[in-house]
């Protein structure tokens, strides 16, 4: 008998251990908020006039603003499409027999969102401000299953309600299915799988993005249509897939959702920025060092969290939304001045000659042979946060990886192959990684192009890999010596000599 | 059903060699022993402990598949708190390389060659002890390192092997393929190394025994089916087990010292450099499967034996056709070798190969016909018992039928190319190494208990363990067909994500239920196995009126097994036979002599032994 | 107790036997008719097989049945019949299920030998390959050839796979072919073992590191539920059918076939789109 015991008090032990309730999702805090002193991190209470009144901290405020994964909160002030549906309690059939909690509603619009289990609040008549669960919806009779029941009367025809934040929270669930794994539930890039990927996933929270169409010159930031593309097309080279096949509404919502991540990254570091001076674990030790008492600190920080913080917040939120306005703006987006010039030899020789030459300084990190192995991966580069050498040499990117410039020969372009991608990522760069923007006055749109017919090219180079021009007529042997051997296209194997070489001779269209 | 203890024959023998060893410590007689009996029983304990691991991880499988990325009890809270409980997809693609692995190499093989080859051969050959007792506790014990590694590989590098346990490279071969493919799935290879060693040790040794250590009169087709079919699987494993062992070290060397056996040169692996040097990934698959498609039978082939004895004896009737039960079973293995290729139906490889192999497995459907139909032949006018044995036994036909029809979709080339890697494939070897191997397992566990023991396992329990089981392995297998009918993927942690599959969603929901279900069954297998084994009812040397000459043998038996060595006169099957109704019985030990030659075994090798 | 447990194993086969009988109905089944040829065939072969499969499990479980009520309603002092098996039933049933089984395999081979063995596929069609599909961790990269480039043999066509070519045109996730004709791809990997599957037109081939593989399929004209008007074709999803690593379920990609003048037109904006610099044509963002 004592066995069979053992073993059912050991299960029971399991249950307590781990509970029953399953765990809810939670939003991680950045690495800085832990550097801020706990009161600065929670806020404070105080008791005034016998009641007592509580401060919110950098951790409050962000929640306040932000919500948790499971209950999210559409702050309006930033430039986010939250979902909004509103429309009108209809009246029921008569012949038809429905359940205490069901009831009929027409939508004002097209209604074509995912609205089940999303929240609707009513805003008029007996049940108004009354917040309602949706456990179903069906668009054809427009019948709607929600999850309280009604005694005496159910919500009159004509009762107006809203429903807030379906797009945002369809993309949040996308999110768990698609992203989770790798983006993390933060979108920190710290998922469970992505300690295992080269490069590592993104991390959101910087705002940034690598591949944009957005004029570096006057924002960093990234177009609904950037993220879209990279969703769309995936990342060739990394662990970031294609999904091609998600429907507009999906995508959509998706990348709603991942601009509401990213937002709140930002958010979080401009709130810890605002304390970070005067209420980090380091500045209060060294004030307590100082003389000044604990006490006193902490009486200052209450004082800054009643007023100057919130100010000091609403200001940070309103660059915020013009940081995410200033991206989408027309103004923003790089579309070259000029068409493409022609692929001839001409134009990649002269490309050639940019790539080498002082002003464009490609040689620097890409190499002379466009390997990626340029005299500047070579150098220790400076932690900007700590101003101590990094352990590794080579180029580190915003987020502290070490990254390497694009191998041009592997055919393999991560922000898109399409000229308009090549000269974009010359143009505005990459953001948040070490390739400059050459914006308008370094580079103009003619030596740009040179330069993207040339990149092109590279990959081509000293391979019987002739083009059939669609505009000349087909030129099968080229005059190279027929390459037998199994040439892998990231076989790294063209030198400075043969590139030479080859550029002058007539391979192009 | 009636019980006897058997006369002691002719004059006592001095029992010398049945009593010398009493004073030996608890740990050499139960811990580090050399007892065929104790290792046998050793292994049963380990390989139910495994069954309930491996059992958990499949439960952890079901789970996901019925509840995609939602909050996973116990694991998500302990595991994936950060994610609200989902667990990712590497840790899905560990959970069914790992059911997958510990199912085959700890339980099934070891609980079929291990547990019941290593109690039953000695005891029914008549033979006192394996002919090597201590390579025969080594290979007990080189189960541990084995558990011991896979152990590791779940906690080294990145949570557990990723790559199927097929280990198929390039996944398998290069590091940076597979997220704890790192340490994990090298510890992996050291594991199966030492699950490969601990069973070729059992081979030697069984085969030797059988053949060197047979009781006078056991002559090769006096012995029960159960010593056939494993002297059959002990042949097999010795022949196709090196060629894993060797395929093992191999992708250990492309793994840990850079050498490319099966890594072709240019691929491009998350990201790293290019890969060099000429290896071939369908090298792996040749020999894996060289090893691993016997290795199925390795599975199976102890299950139908055990059966057929079992099945014999709760019909008190013979075995119907003992010799086409015998040559099916060689069949069977011959036939085993040159079927590998069917698993490579899509791979890729030359086919006119495909189309050979194609024939070869069709065919080995053959063997496999006939060994079912002298089964329900066995039943057929029997005095059936229906006992806990019985209904495992019938489960095991039963279900047989069902893995062995199956697979004939997958046989025939152009459909397989339709139906390989879907679920239908995972229905098939599910219904053969669960429905049928699995329930062989418990009634044989049912049927040897008491000799065992020396107790009785309670039957009621015993039968509503059948019971649910069967419902709960019918409700969670048989709709894997129409999933596979419906082509959906094997191995895939959200299969929902393509709209063709998204309304078999209920349907796997019905699944993990079922799942659930059978998984709670065993909890009474291993409450009655271990509440019988201290409290079960007492019985004799001969519980079930059986003929073999484990029956002769008290219960459990003693060092040495027999009081005197025991001479055969009979065949094993020998139920309801006119002489055995001249005793008064419906069964006539294998040791009875005839009456026309009281004295004289009917062996040429009877100096030899006595 | 006894007649409990005969039905009960009477019982479970009834009810396989159902399910199977209305799993077409309750769309448990094929995910549709299949729209290429060599998909009606495995269709044919299948229920070829299901019959045959079909009478032998009722016949067995039938059987098994009968001789269990048996044995239940024996009476308790009944002997067993007490027999060591029949010759004649054994050689029955070896030589009966061994002409079943032969004919079912040799019935296979021609269906294999059509579409399996190089000698045997459609003319022209190893020469005019449509595209190279590539699978990787975990997406499917497409290669066109440039339309106006012909391959004169074989050889040529293995030159071409060799390497990536200036003209080529790429996609990703979604491979477009010409219907009602055999096309041809070929099929390879950038890294581990994938597999191409095509559920709707049971297609499936393993892509092997360091192998490339031709694969030939004929997706017919007429299109049914796969039509997909904005697409200007039939859509067929295709994913990876070997694992490939924890991404594997993720790769969800589709086959579209069109008539061919659309899909000539297809290649067309996809040069178009190929070649895109944002100022020569209007289409100027995706």
């Amino acid at each position: 008998m004592g066995i069979r015991q053992t073993w059912i008090s050991g299960m029971l032990l399991a249950l307590t251990l781990t509970g029953c309730e399953p765990p809810s999702a939670q939003f991680a805090n950045n690495n800085r908020v832990s550097n801020l002193i706990p009161e600065a991190q929670l806020g404070i209470t105080e008791e005034s006039d016998g009641e007592l009144r509580h401060y919110d901290g950098v951790i409050g405020t962000l929640d306040g603003s932000f919500g948790t994964p499971e209950n999210l909160i559409a702050w309006m002030k930033l430039p986010i499409d939250f979902g909004q549906l509103e429309g009108t309690v209809a009246e029921s059939p008569a012949d038809v027999e429905i359940d205490a909690n069901q009831f009929y509603v027409a939508f004002d619009g097209e209604q074509d969102d995912i609205i089940t289990d999303k929240q609707l609040l009513l805003n008029s008549g007996e049940y108004e401000d009354t917040i309602l669960g949706i456990t179903r919806y069906d668009a054809e009779t427009g019948l709607l299953t929600v999850n309280a029941e009604f005694e005496d009367s159910k919500p009159a025809a004509g009762d107006r309600f809203v429903i807030v934040g379906q797009v945002l929270q369809y993309g949040r669930e996308l999110y768990m299915t698609h992203c989770l794994h790798c983006h993390g539930t933060t979108g920190d890039g710290n998922g469970p799988t992505a300690e295992y990927l080269n490069p590592r996933p993104r991390d959101f929270r910087l705002g940034l993005f690598k591949f944009t169409s957005t004029n570096a010159t006057t924002t960093k930031g990234a177009r609904r249509d950037d993220l879209e593309h990279v969703i769309r097309q995936g990342v060739p080279g990394t662990y970031m897939p294609s999904f091609l096949l998600l429907k507009d509404d999906e995508l959509h919502a998706i990348v709603e959702y991942v601009r509401f991540l990213s937002m709140r990254g930002q958010y979080e570091n401009d709130l810890v920025t605002i304390l970070e001076g005067n209420f980090s674990e380091d500045a209060v030790k060294s004030m307590m060092e100082g003389g000044t008492e604990r006490s006193e600190i902490i009486k200052d920080l209450l004082a800054t969290l009643k007023e100057d913080f919130l100010l000091d917040a609403a200001d940070k939120a309103d660059n915020l939304a013009r940081f995410w306005e200033a991206a989408e703006d027309e103004s923003a987006l790089v579309i070259p001045g000029k068409p493409r010039t022609p692929d001839t030899p001409e134009s990649r020789a002269r490309g050639r000659q940019l790539y080498l030459s002082a002003k464009a300084k490609c040689t620097n990190c890409h190499g002379v042979a466009g390997l990626g192995n340029g005299p500047q991966t070579f150098e220790y580069e400076t932690d900007p946060t700590t101003n101590e050498k990094r352990p590794a040499p080579g180029l580190h990117d915003d987020w502290g990886n070490l990254v390497k410039p694009r191998n041009l020969t592997t055919g393999i372009y991560r922000g898109g192959r399409r000229p308009l991608d090549i000269y974009r990522r010359i143009r505005v760069g990459i953001k948040g990684a070490k390739m400059p923007a050459f914006g308008g006055t370094v580079l103009s749109d003619d030596e740009v192009w040179d330069l993207v017919n040339y990149v092109m090219s590279i990959p081509y180079e000293g391979k019987d890999a002739a083009p059939v021009a669609g505009r000349q007529p087909a030129e099968e042997e080229t005059g190279h010596s027929e390459n037998e051997t199994e040439t892998q296209t990231n076989n790294p194997t063209v030198t400075q000599d043969q590139v030479a070489q080859q550029s002058g001779s007539g391979e192009g269209r | 059903m009636s019980t006897m203890a058997p006369e002691e024959t002719g004059a006592p023998l001095p029992h010398d060699h049945a009593h010398d060893h009493h004073d030996i410590g608890f740990v050499r007689k139960y811990i580090f022993s050399t007892d065929h009996k104790i290792i046998g029983i050793q292994f049963l304990i380990t390989t139910m402990l495994m069954l309930m691991v491996g059992g958990a991880l499949a439960l952890g499988v079901r789970w996901q598949l019925a509840f995609p990325y939602e909050s996973m009890p116990i694991i998500g809270r302990l595991l994936f708190a950060a994610e609200g409980g989902i667990i990712s997809p590497e840790f899905y693609t560990m959970l069914f390389t790992m059911h997958a692995t510990v199912m085959i190499f700890l339980v099934i093989i070891p609980v079929l060659a291990g547990a019941f080859g290593n109690f039953l051969i000695p005891l029914q050959i008549g033979a006192d002890d394996m002919a090597f007792p201590t390579l025969n506790m080594l290979s007990y014990w080189f189960m541990w390192p084995a558990i011991f590694c896979f152990g590791i590989s779940f906690l080294a590098g990145g949570g557990g092997p990723a790559a199927g346990w097929t280990s198929y490279p390039v996944l398998a071969a290069i590091k940076e393929a597979a997220p704890g493919s790192g340490a994990a799935q090298t510890w992996w290879l050291y594991a199966v190394t030492f699950v490969g060693v601990s069973s070729m040790m059992g081979s030697v040794n069984y085969m030797t025994t059988i053949i060197n250590m047979r009781a006078p009169g056991m002559t090769l087709f006096r012995m029960p089916l159960t010593i056939w079919a494993m002297f059959i699987t002990a042949i097999l494993q010795a022949f196709a087990l090196p060629v894993l062992t060797a395929a093992g070290f191999m992708q250990l060397s492309d793994r840990e010292f850079g050498t490319s056996f099966f890594v072709p040169s240019g691929l491009v692996v998350n990201n790293a450099d290019p890969t060099v040097g000429g290896g071939q990934p369908l090298l792996w698959q040749h020999l894996f499967w060289f090893y691993s498609h016997p290795a199925v039978y390795i599975m199976l082939l102890p299950a139908m034996g055990m059966v057929s004895d079992m099945l014999s004896c709760v019909s008190r009737k013979p075995i119907f056709g003992y010799k086409p039960m015998v040559y099916s079973m060689a069949a069977i293995a011959g036939l085993g070798f040159i079927v590998w290729g069917h698993h490579m139906f899509t791979s890729g490889m030359n086919p006119a190969l495909g189309m050979t192999f194609m024939v070869s497995t069709i065919m080995i459907a053959l063997p496999s016909a006939i060994k079912t139909f002298n089964w329900i032949g066995t039943l057929w006018g029997g005095q059936l018992q229906f006992n806990a044995v019985l209904l495992n036994c019938v489960g095991f036909v039963s279900m047989f039928i069902v893995g062995g029809l199956s697979g004939i979709f997958m046989a025939a080339v152009p459909v397989d190319i339709y139906f390989h890697d879907t679920y239908f494939i995972v229905a098939h070897f599910h219904y053969v190494l669960f429905g049928a191997t699995l329930f062989g397992v418990f009634g044989a566990i049912q049927f040897w208990f008491p000799k065992m023991f020396g107790r009785l396992m309670n039957d009621t329990v015993a039968k509503w363990h059948f019971f649910l089981t069967f419902i709960g392995f019918n409700i969670t297998f048989f709709p894997m067909h129409m999933l596979g009918i419906a082509g959906m993927p094997r191995r895939y942690a959200d299969p929902y994500l393509h709209p063709y599959l998204e309304h078999l969603l209920p349907m796997n929901q019905l699944m993990t239920m079922g799942a659930l279900l059978m998984g709670f069954a065993q909890f009474l297998l291993l409450g009655n196995f271990l509440m019988s084994m201290f409290y079960g009812k007492k019985c004799s040397r001969n519980p079930w009126g059986a003929n073999g000459l484990e029956w002769t043998a008290p219960s459990p038996p003693g060092h040495g097994n027999f009081d005197v060595p025991p001479i055969c006169y009979r065949g094993p099957y020998d139920y309801s036979s006119p002489e055995a109704e001249a005793t008064g019985e419906d069964f006539i030990l294998q040791t009875t002599p005839p009456p026309e030659m009281p004295e004289e075994p009917d062996s040429e090798d009877e100096s030899a032994s006595q | 107790m006894k007649k409990f447990w005969c039905l009960f194993f009477i019982f479970w086969p009834i009810v396989a036997i159902i399910i199977f009988w209305i799993s077409p109905g309750m769309n448990w089944w094929f995910p549709g008719e299949s729209y290429s040829p060599l998909g009606a065939q495995i269709d044919d072969l299948f229920y070829l097989i299901l019959w045959i499969v079909a009478v032998v499990f009722v016949g067995t479980q039938i059987g098994l049945g009968y001789v269990l009520w048996k044995g239940a309603t024996s009476k308790q002092d009944d002997k067993a019949w007490y027999s060591h098996g029949s010759h004649s039933l054994e050689v029955m049933w070896t030589i009966v299920p061994a002409g079943i089984l032969l004919f079912i395999a040799l019935y296979q081979m021609d269906v294999w030998a059509q579409y399996r063995i190089k000698a045997n596929f459609p003319e022209n069609t190893l020469t005019a390959p449509i595209a190279e599909l590539t699978a990787r961790q975990f997406e499917w990269r497409v290669r066109y050839p440039h339309p106006d480039r012909k391959f004169k043999s074989e050889a040529d066509v293995k030159k071409w796979l060799r390497q990536p070519h200036p003209d080529d045109l790429h996609t990703v996730n979604d491979l477009r072919v010409p219907s009602g004709k055999p096309v041809l791809i070929y099929l390879r990997t950038e890294d581990v073992q994938h597999s191409f599957f095509v559920p709707k037109l049971r297609v499936k081939q393993d892509a092997v590191p360091g192998l490339v593989i031709p694969v030939w399929f004929e997706v017919q004209n007429r299109a049914g539920e796969n039509e997909e008007p904005e697409l200007k074709g039939s859509s067929y999803e295709f994913l990876c059918a070997e694992l490939c690593g924890w991404g594997h379920y993720k790769m969800k990609a589709r086959l579209v076939a069109q008539p061919e003048k659309e899909f000539k037109t297809y290649i067309d904006e996809l040069q178009a789109d190929q070649n895109e610099d944002g100022v020569s044509s209007d289409d100027e963002q995706e």
